[in-house]
């Protein structure tokens, strides 16, 4: 286990650098100027001095060689100094925790609805294959797969503003400082983040579900005469989550890309929106530090979710 | 039996669930509506936005308190008000700050710090007497040498020698401004100046404690406005508390302003119709057709508003340029053939009005009237299109030519003007060449005269045809990025910016206005109506003319009677 842990974790160095070299070098061919933006406010402006302009990208570290910015970067990360954000010189690390729990919360609350979902939907299909519950169930999954959850969202604020004349809190609203503000807030994108993501949890429990129940050591618990709930329980649920977990896991790296359309349309100033805004205004340290943070977390959670599969599932220990 | 009966249901079923979802997907997915081009608003604009003096009738609270929720789509950026060059930061500044003097919606200037000036020496002297009672946020007291530091500074003389984007330009107009005690400012001219007191009402003229530079002004403002920061959580929301020692007695109504960051239009539509958000502005054809709707009910308030902005096809005609463009006929020609009306449908989503070098409906600007027949505006085009082909034979082009036209690569309605303009110029043959300019290199291009054709919108900060027309067509004006020089313009120019009988100087603004549109510097497109809406518990709701001229909101209170 250490050995692989080791290995795992020198792999994951090389990724990491691969995807801040590219993401450095698309912030900086892509048109658009952050230092214009500052200066124009990121809106529009019939005017523009070239010397203001020298002088701000002098003060922002624009005008230095690209290799020598990147390695200043570099540096900076080392030492755990994220730096400052072009666009309004704040600490981005503060801006950063000061958005995460949004959008963890966001995150966990849709993950916790898409497992309550899907899971049942998808166990039951199976367990009921070519019965009413079983059509019903893949007609649930396969609507959620087919409905964009944007278009979902868009929809149910329509249907809140018009017909019940409500629309959810705006702003930030932590859990524990408004937890009725916050919970009126998340509740509607997590549950449709949620319905989205449990469409193919449902699939793939209902598949993995399926494919255990035919095993061997299914049908001799049911030959010992065990009732059908403890066959399932005990027997055919702990190995058909296997793939489950898998697909639960990476939903949980997707924090910070997964949440952007939610966290826009309901307001949520979380990690989501911070990206986006950060993509427009080309503020490139924001933007790298953020992208930075997802490829580490999908890389974190991999490694957490192989280890897991080790507690779940004994064989992978000797693998 | 039992399973198949099922598994027909179940077919069934999904046959219809199918229909549903096609049926409301190709509903939803619709282009919506196909546009049509309606008819301009004459009355409506003339009623709204003209004459000088007008502005809403303002009257007292009758219930104090409460806070106002208000759009934004930006984050602030600086609290600088003379170097902040964004429209966004100027308006959160507005809060904070006082002037000199001020003005709202077009209405006569009034005081604000000075309670009373004079002008003396033939239009070379101002005197400005200040309020005595007044004190910035920190308790200190503001005085005249408050009034001289901040003044000098946004025009460059201070020892950080940086000129305020906007009001800069006053240094060209102000020769000396000294303190002759606390309470008494006096401005010495370099030659009278009719827009030099609608410049100080702009954010870019605030007043700062002596001594601030920028770097004091990165995290929080330094003003003596009827507002003061209370919370600004990034992404989330800015809060203003009311400054409750503020020098003008019984304002600010209300308690606070509260500033909601909302970028998505679904959201604003929706944090709007359910009162989270008391006042703000549509984007989409359909959040308008909506609130036009609710506005014609009655269940809610709009004011639509002239932009004050040059669009248009700027055109290099310096004396070293070349091309087929430097010839008035074809630019005459160009400007016959450009459909106004499918620029005020296409582009504008119908929201704009006819309009020429003034803005149409404002002041100094003729009505929207008086050019809908005349030759470039007039429907329908095929008289128009004979006569710029004629032109084009004359000048010696039949068959065209190619231009190349720029276009600022970060402004997809410049793209989008630019690409109607190709398809107009199209009818003579001319085949522009549309390249995606940087800001930078565009604005430089447009200063050194390397450049054929300039597709563009130059906002004004001022409603004085000293900036109106001096600006751009003066020679060696600051943005004559066209190289306009005509003698006689100059000439009378000189003799406008002095003229201080308003009749007389609105002949010649419009003599001025005349030549222009004779040479065609640049080939103007309509003007767009932006509108704000307010619900009608929102009083004294005051929009502000001008992105740089906003209102305090000082004066606005809550009627809690009609707020349910």
């Amino acid at each position: 286990m250490r050995e692989f842990l080791i290995r795992r974790s020198i792999l994951a160095i090389p990724t990491v650098i691969g995807v801040t070299l590219l993401v450095f070098i698309v912030m900086r061919i892509a048109p658009g100027d952050v230092a214009i933006m500052i200066l124009t406010g990121g809106g529009t402006t019939d005017s523009l001095d070239a010397a203001q302009l020298a002088r701000v990208r002098a003060e922002l570290g624009l005008d230095k060689p690209l290799h020598l910015q990147y390695v200043e970067w570099v540096w900076g990360m080392m030492r755990l100094d994220f730096g400052r954000s072009l666009w309004n010189n704040l600490s981005i690390w503060d801006m950063v925790v000061q958005r995460a729990p949004l959008s963890m919360q966001l995150s966990l609350m849709s993950i916790f609805f898409a497992v309550m979902l899907g899971v049942p939907v998808g166990v039951t299909a199976a367990l009921r294959q070519d019965t009413l519950w079983d059509y019903v169930g893949r007609s649930i999954s396969i609507g959620a797969l087919a409905m964009p959850n944007f278009w979902l969202a868009l929809l149910l604020m329509m249907l809140l503003v018009h017909v019940f004349k409500w629309s959810p809190p705006l702003g930030y609203n932590p859990l524990w400082e408004r937890p009725f503000d916050n919970l009126s807030q998340f509740i509607w994108p997590a549950l449709i983040t949620g319905f989205s993501g449990s469409a193919i949890i449902a699939r793939m429990a209902r598949s993995a579900t399926l494919e255990v129940m035919r095993e061997d050591y299914v049908r001799t618990a049911r030959a010992k005469g065990l009732a059908e709930r403890i066959v399932v329980m005990r027997h055919v649920l702990r190995n058909a989550m296997i793939p489950v977990i898998t697909i639960v896991s990476l939903s949980l790296a997707g924090v910070i890309t997964g949440s952007v359309i939610m966290e826009t349309i309901f307001t949520i100033p979380g990690l989501g929106l911070l990206l986006i805004d950060s993509l427009r205004l080309r503020d490139f340290p924001v933007v790298m530090f953020m992208v930075t943070l997802v490829a580490l977390s999908f890389i974190v959670i991999n490694l957490l979710t192989d280890v897991l599969y080790t507690v779940v599932d004994p064989r992978m220990r000797l693998q | 039996m039992m399973k198949e009966a099922t598994m027909k249901l179940f077919r069934a079923l999904i046959a219809v669930a199918a229909l549903v979802l096609v049926t409301s997907a190709i509903a939803c997915g619709s282009a919506g509506p196909a546009v049509e081009i309606p008819p301009t608003p004459t009355a409506e604009v003339a009623d709204r936005t003209a004459g000088v003096a007008k502005g809403p009738e303002v009257t007292k609270a009758a219930t104090l308190g409460g806070a106002l929720n208000i759009r934004r789509q930006r984050e602030m950026v600086s609290f600088d008000p003379h170097y902040a060059i964004s429209t966004n930061d100027n308006q959160n500044n507005m809060h904070f700050y006082s002037m000199l003097v001020k003005q709202q919606d077009k209405g006569a200037i009034k005081p604000d710090l000075a309670e009373r000036w004079e002008l003396q020496n033939n239009g070379l002297k101002y005197t400005f007497n200040l309020r005595k009672d007044v004190k910035f946020h920190d308790g200190t007291a503001l005085t005249a040498k408050d009034v001289v530091y901040s003044l000098n500074r946004a025009m460059g003389r201070t020892e950080e020698k940086k000129k305020s984007d906007r009001t800069g330009i006053l240094d060209s107009y102000i020769k000396s401004i000294t303190a002759t005690n606390d309470a008494t400012v006096e401005m010495e001219l370099v030659r009278p100046a009719v827009v030099l007191l609608e410049m100080l009402t702009s954010g870019f003229g605030a007043i700062l404690p002596a001594g601030t530079v920028a770097n004091d002004l990165r995290s929080a403002p330094r003003g003596s406005g009827p507002w003061m920061m209370d919370e600004w959580v990034k992404g989330s929301h800015l809060q203003y508390k009311k400054n409750t020692k503020f020098y003008l007695q019984g304002v600010p109504y209300i308690d606070s302003l509260k500033h909601w960051m909302i970028n998505d239009e679904a959201a604003f539509e929706a944090a709007f119709l359910t009162k989270k958000v008391d006042v703000g502005a549509c984007q989409s054809l359909d959040c308008h057709k909506r609130t036009d709707e609710m506005e014609a009910r009655g269940e809610l308030l709009k004011n639509r508003t002239i932009g004050y902005s040059l669009t248009g096809l700027g055109i290099n005609i310096r004396p070293n340029a070349k091309g087929p463009w430097t010839d008035k006929r074809v630019r005459k020609a160009m400007q016959l053939v450009y459909d106004h009306q499918a620029h005020i449908a296409a582009i504008l989503d119908g929201k704009g009005i006819l309009t020429s070098y003034l803005s149409s409906g404002t002041p100094w600007g003729r009505p929207e009237d008086y050019w809908k027949n005349k030759p470039g505006y007039r429907q329908p085009k095929d008289q128009d299109i004979a006569e710029a082909k004629k032109l084009m034979q004359e000048a010696g082009f039949p068959n065209g030519f190619e231009v190349e036209m720029q276009v600022r690569n970060d402004q997809p309605d410049r793209s989008k003007e630019a690409e109607l303009w190709a398809n107009q110029l199209g009818l003579i043959s001319i085949k522009p060449k549309i390249i995606l300019r940087d800001s930078a290199d565009i604005f430089e291009r447009g200063s050194d005269g390397r450049y054929e054709v300039w597709q563009h919108a130059w906002a004004f900060f001022t409603t004085d045809p000293d900036e109106l027309l001096g600006i751009h067509f003066l020679k060696g004006a600051t943005r004559n990025y066209f190289g306009y020089d005509r003698a006689d313009f100059n000439a009378l120019f000189e003799q406008m910016s002095r003229e201080t009988d308003p009749k007389k100087r609105q002949e010649m603004v419009t003599k001025l206005e005349d030549m222009v549109s004779e040479d065609l510097p640049v080939i103007v497109e309509p003007q767009s109506l932006a509108s704000t809406m307010w619900w009608p518990y929102v009083e004294n709701w005051n929009p502000g003319w001008n992105a740089y001229v906003d209102s305090r909101k000082d004066e606005v209170w809550i009627n809690t009677a009609k707020k349910k």
